[in-house]
């Protein structure tokens, strides 16, 4: 599986509700093919509007957005919701091969390719007939990022996929996440409100300001690849991880 | 053979013992109050009619829930039908929507003299009657189900670029499907009274008698044991018929539950 | 979920009946026979076939013997025999094989006096279908009401054997819609209204083919006729004088039905009043005697209901009727 991972450009990107309310105001931002980039700001501030304009689920009100020059939609972008989303009716195998049967995909193919995608996000086959009431949420939330891996995306956008999981599974999906960006090396952006969690996966990491929302501080994480769970404890994590989270502090005053 | 028990104990035994404390009572009460049997009969007495009576009886079902088997398929295909248009479209489902409605409250008097008309006496209109009746709480709820599908899965499909033919067929359509069986369990017991009340109106013509001649029959007779008989037997028809539903639903639904 | 469902049903069976049960307190003597108002409880919304009880009102008949009666009126499925069998209601009216049929389920019903000593029933067909016996009856759609004694009759009798029996629903709308189409009805009433409409109906009299039950009967309770004799008496006795007054002139009385009846026009009543003359006061019978019933009369149709296993066999016709206030009336004072 190789993927032609895109580059993101947004210039000033602005959300301006029906209502009302200004969500995002003059947002520049830029990622790079195959970057790993997290979003951190306070609650409601805006950055999952961000991230769903560069799904194409959002329009902009002002400014422009565009994947490698074209339009969004040109792109295959996919999508990690904070709830797994998965079709109740449907079983594991029949969840993840959702995008490709709606893009008309022949059903050997679909097999084949979700079958792949289970097996790339470490759930066994046997897991494949299981309807998701029968699983545990942290093997529901495998199952939402092997559908969004199976069509081989160019970008890659999770929406605090991981804050329901409790604290270790967390952190065994962040490494597994990672692993596979390290394989298959989408560009991907991820919203979290978890200091820890942001650095420990980006090479780069925004922090977005209260409602109407710009971004206020850039950092860059240039901590050696592979990572692994080690690097949480090293001294350099948490000087990092304390200048981050000052600066999210700062946001949120 | 365990799981059969299970079944029996927990399914079968409970409704029989409590229809016993039922029929123990209502044997004390005739008695207590000193009920005339011309207006409510001992449960012996009823008991002797069904065992009288059994074969008028077990003709007289098997045609009610005939057409109410019918009229209800009718309303599940037709209802859905019709929900499928509302869920597609705002416009349609605003516009038409109150029609439906007159569907649930016109008094079948009204319109009897029209069914007549159309399907003629006979099988054909109790048919329409148990369908009218039965109609509209499968629109309701499929509709219901339709247009409640939670935003983030229509958003899943958003982001797949799905065609409205496919959000239809593989979002709208099984999310509405516990809706359905709600629609159909209400309508179950509807569509026996739509057969019943059909036969007051439209007959069958011959020799053939439903409940709902036989309700009328006894009743102008004061043959209050036997109105008795044809009134709880159209009782079990029903329950029979919403046991049916429940055990098919539960199947179906077993995807959607942890049960 | 299944079961609970069960118990639902059973529950609302108990509820619905719940009221029934507290409103019968076994055997007593009627609660309205005092010296207040009795009630005499009609059989159908007011019309001509109950033109005798009206009069008795309106020319004060029950006054003169010292009764306040109310006359109340019925409709489409009105518990007439219930109410005056339970003792609600202490008079009733209805026709004589109904008596029968409910003395055959132990309600304890006395005949007391025959309005129409000759059924009004007939089957009522357009001039168009050419029928004009029992015997023609053929490829017509027949209306006719669910377990009516007099349909039990004809179809045993093999008339209808070539017709299609319907649901006969109380409106003449599918007669005058459709020259093949036959209902059931009375002489008196609905001919003159689809008249009116234009239609040209044939009656075939059912009493024509030898059922023949009385009509209009007033009819009690058992315990008080055993109680208050005299009561009854009296009330028998104002209503036959209201039947002969009511013969000879319906028009004051008319306009009374009409109150309590307001759908019917005066056109309709005066009809009714000289349709059911003959009916009331066949030629052979002295105005002296109007009301009267005989024990053949009944034993017949007690043979004719036992023949169509309406009633079982050893039902003994003596105990529903009551020939003790029939004797020839005095002239009126």
């Amino acid at each position: 599986m190789t993927s032609l991972s895109r580059r993101i450009i947004a210039q000033r990107l602005g959300v301006t509700f029906p209502e009302g309310q200004t969500t995002l105001s003059e947002i520049d931002f830029r990622g790079d093919p195959g970057e790993f980039v997290s979003i951190l700001g306070p609650s409601g501030c805006g950055k999952s509007t961000f991230l769903r304009c560069v799904a194409g689920l959002q329009k902009p009100t002002t400014g422009s957005l565009l994947c490698e020059d074209e339009e969004p939609s040109a792109s295959r972008i996919a999508f990690v919701f904070q709830d797994p989303n998965l079709l109740p009716w449907r079983n594991v195998h029949q969840n993840v091969g959702l995008p490709l049967e709606l893009e008309r995909q022949s059903s050997e193919q679909i097999a084949v390719r979700a079958t792949d995608a289970i097996q790339l996000v470490g759930l066994e086959q046997n897991d494949s007939s299981k309807l998701p009431h029968m699983l545990s949420g942290g093997m529901r939330m495998r199952v939402s990022l092997a559908r969004a891996l199976v069509t081989d995306p160019h970008v890659l956008l999770l929406d605090e996929p991981f804050a329901a999981l409790d604290e270790i599974s967390r952190q065994m999906l962040n490494e597994e996440l990672l692993r596979l960006w390290q394989q298959q090396g989408w560009t991907t952006l991820f919203v979290t409100h978890n200091v820890t969690e942001a650095v420990f996966l980006s090479q780069r990491v925004i922090v977005m300001s209260r409602r109407p929302a710009t971004i206020i501080d850039e950092f860059t994480i240039d901590f050696d690849q592979p990572r692994d769970a080690e690097l949480r404890g090293t001294p350099a994590f948490a000087e990092t991880t304390r200048r981050v989270s000052a600066a999210l502090r700062g946001a949120m005053s | 053979m365990k799981q059969f028990a299970r079944v029996v104990l927990t399914r079968v035994a409970p409704p029989l013992i409590a229809s016993a404390v039922f029929v123990g009572l209502w044997a004390v009460a005739i008695q207590l109050f000193q009920v005339k049997s011309f207006l409510a009969p001992m449960p012996g007495d009823v008991w002797r009619v069904f065992v009288r009576e059994r074969e008028t009886l077990w003709h007289a079902c098997w045609l009610t829930g005939q057409a109410a088997v019918f009229g209800l398929l009718l309303s599940v295909v037709c209802g859905f039908v019709v929900a499928a248009v509302f869920s597609q479209s705002k416009i349609v489902r605003y516009s038409l929507y109150p029609y439906a409605i007159f569907l649930q409250t016109v008094p079948i008097v009204a319109i009897a003299p029209l069914l007549v008309m159309w399907f003629g006496y006979g099988g054909s209109g109790v048919i329409a009657v148990a369908f009218i009746l039965s109609v509209f709480p499968i629109i309701a709820n499929v509709t219901e189900g339709m247009t409640s599908v939670p935003r983030s899965l229509h958003e899943l499909f958003d982001l797949n670029r799905a065609s409205r033919w496919q959000r239809f067929t593989k979002l709208q359509v099984p999310y509405s499907l516990p809706y359905l069986v709600t629609g159909v369990r209400t309508s179950s017991g509807l569509s026996v009274i739509g057969a019943i009340v059909g036969e007051f109106f439209v007959g069958y013509g011959g020799d053939g008698f439903g409940l709902g001649y036989l309700i009328r029959v006894t009743a102008e007779r004061f043959q209050t044991d036997q109105l008795f008989a044809a009134v709880i037997l159209s009782t079990l028809l029903g329950v029979m018929i919403f046991a049916v539903v429940s055990f098919v639903a539960e199947k179906c639904l077993s995807r959607f539950r942890a049960i | 979920m299944f079961y609970s469902s069960i118990l639902a049903r059973k529950l609302s069976l108990g509820l619905m009946v719940f009221p029934l049960l507290l409103g019968c307190t076994g055997t007593e003597v009627p609660d309205d026979v005092t010296d207040e108002t009795i009630t005499l409880a009609l059989n159908w919304y007011p019309d001509s076939q109950h033109g005798g009880f009206y009069a008795a009102e309106h020319f004060g008949f029950f006054k003169d013997e010292g009764l306040q009666v109310k006359i109340e009126p019925g409709g489409p499925g009105a518990p007439v025999v219930q109410n005056v069998g339970l003792g609600r209601v202490a008079f009733g009216v209805g026709n004589a094989d109904q008596i029968l049929l409910a003395r055959e389920q132990q309600i304890p019903l006395v005949a007391l006096m025959a309005s129409m000593q000759n059924s009004p029933r007939c089957l009522m067909v357009h001039q168009e279908s050419g029928i004009t016996s029992f015997e023609q009856l053929k490829g017509i759609k027949l209306a006719l009401g669910a377990g009516k004694s007099f349909a039990k009759f004809l179809s045993q009798d093999g008339v209808l054997k070539d017709v299609q029996v319907v649901p006969y629903t109380g409106s003449v709308a599918p007669f005058l819609a459709d020259p093949q189409f036959g209902q059931q009805a009375y002489v008196f009433s609905e001919p003159y209204v689809v008249e009116q409409r234009g239609a040209h109906p044939v009656c075939l009299m059912v009493s024509d083919r030898g059922f023949n039950p009385y009509s209009s009967i007033l009819f009690t309770n058992e315990e008080l006729l055993q109680e208050k004799p005299e009561v009854v008496a009296k009330i028998v006795r104002a209503v036959r004088r209201g039947w002969l007054a009511y013969l000879n002139d319906p028009e004051p009385v008319n306009q009374k039905i009409q109150k309590d009846n307001p759908e019917m026009n005066l056109e309709a009543l005066s009809y009714g009043a000289k349709a059911i003359a003959d009916l009331c006061l066949p030629a052979a019978l002295a105005k002296a005697d109007i009301g009267t019933m005989t024990d053949a009369r009944w034993d017949e149709l007690k043979q004719q209901l036992t023949e169509i296993e309406l009633v079982s066999e050893d039902l003994s016709p003596s105990q529903s009727y009551s020939l003790q206030f029939l004797q020839p009336l005095e002239a009126s004072p």
